[in-house]
């Protein structure tokens, strides 16, 4: 009979501690979680967004580097692809990578949008210089023929981006230049 | 022959209980939230300060900065359709109200707008233009100055010329011999809610 005296069984030893095995992974596995949206998020995009943002904003497009955030009209249609603008522009290289600079393996949207119109919704434009000035920006299905302004690879079906966002004047009204990095 | 009955067993339940305990704690007493120090946090900040000097940078190069700041109703010692204490507590009703409406308004973003000028006494005086409430501690600041002259002329609630500005009918003071009237600051500060 002396062997049924022990109160405890091989199975409930294996239980407990199959129990705290399994809290303890688990326990090890949640804390970086939590702390992961704090640690992560592209350091040298969120450097590189900053910069391209400013640059474009500041530098690249503004019709006079004296008043910053006001951009030229001519030399942004040519940069988002249009024709080429009549006087120089403070860009050089063909390709995006090369006006703006960024790394080889990361990959670049840059658009204007900004409602016209009066309406409220916030959407991509496009700019059509054969209008007078004041009324060349346009959107939805006025866009056909025009320059669309954004450039750079397809944005779609990206999961996470970093996102520059710059207010800017384009053909005397106020829209948003966004520069996105991935 | 084992004669501790159950200990192993109650131990590791005990074990675990006192990790998931540690862990509830741990995260009880750090509130993690969405406006938390990161990188993250950070950038946006960058781009609020970026996005506010760009307004302030296109109202001053268009003239709806100096219109706004103008925009002052001498009779009622207050912007011209302002609350009581002299400023708005939305928006303000010219082209440099609605940008920072469009920039900011609807995206949880709230924003007061200060204009500093000098005094009488030859002191700082900060006054509100937009105020809604104290920012946070994770405000940012973009500023810009404004030079106003004795040919300066207030605006009507139409946006239409008005009376030239003397210590009299404007909240800023002459403070400056011949032409100069007094320089004033335009500082937009800008917070998440």
């Amino acid at each position: 009979m002396s062997q049924h005296t022990r109160g405890q069984t091989t199975l409930d030893f294996t239980i407990g501690v199959t129990i705290f095995v399994v809290v303890l992974a688990g326990v090890f596995l949640f804390v970086p979680g939590t702390l992961q949206p704090f640690e992560e998020g592209g350091q040298e995009n969120i450097v590189t967004v900053n910069r391209v943002a400013d640059q474009l904003s500041e530098q690249s497009l503004v019709a006079d580097p004296t008043t910053p955030y006001v951009l030229s009209g001519d030399c942004t249609e040519e940069f988002f692809g249009g024709p080429d603008a009549a006087g120089d522009c403070e860009y050089t290289g063909g390709s995006l990578q090369e006006r703006v600079g960024y790394g080889d393996f990361q990959f670049a949207n840059i658009s204007i949008r900004g409602s016209v119109d009066g309406s409220d919704d916030i959407e991509q434009l496009c700019y059509d210089s054969s209008k007078s000035p004041g009324s060349r920006l346009e959107s939805g299905s006025d866009c056909t023929g025009d320059t669309r302004l954004t450039v750079g690879s397809d944005i779609a079906g990206v999961e996470s981006s970093v996102t520059g966002r710059r207010v800017v004047e384009l053909d005397s009204q106020t829209v948003f230049l966004v520069v996105r990095l991935w | 022959m084992v004669n501790r009955g159950q200990a192993h067993t109650l131990e590791a339940v005990v074990a675990a209980l006192l990790l998931l305990s540690s862990l509830v704690f741990a995260l009880q007493i750090t509130a993690v939230t969405p406006l938390s120090a990161s990188t993250s946090n950070q950038h946006i900040e960058n781009q609020q300060q970026a996005s506010a000097s760009g307004i302030l940078s296109i109202a001053s190069q268009n003239g709806d900065l100096e219109r706004s700041v103008l925009y002052w109703n001498a009779s009622g010692q207050r912007f011209h359709n302002g609350t009581i204490n002299g400023y708005y507590t939305e928006t303000m009703p010219t082209n440099f109200g609605q940008s920072l409406e469009e920039a900011f308004g609807d995206r949880g973003i709230a924003y007061n707008v200060y204009v500093t000028y000098t005094g009488t006494n030859g002191g700082v005086v900060r006054d509100e233009m937009i105020y809604r409430g104290e920012p946070s501690d994770n405000a940012v600041m973009a500023s810009r100055s404004l030079v106003l002259t004795e040919e300066s002329r207030l605006r009507t609630e139409d946006l239409e010329l008005g009376t030239q500005i003397d210590s009299g009918n404007f909240y800023a003071p002459d403070v400056g011999a011949g032409g100069y009237y007094n320089t004033v600051r335009v500082e937009v500060v800008v917070w998440r809610i």
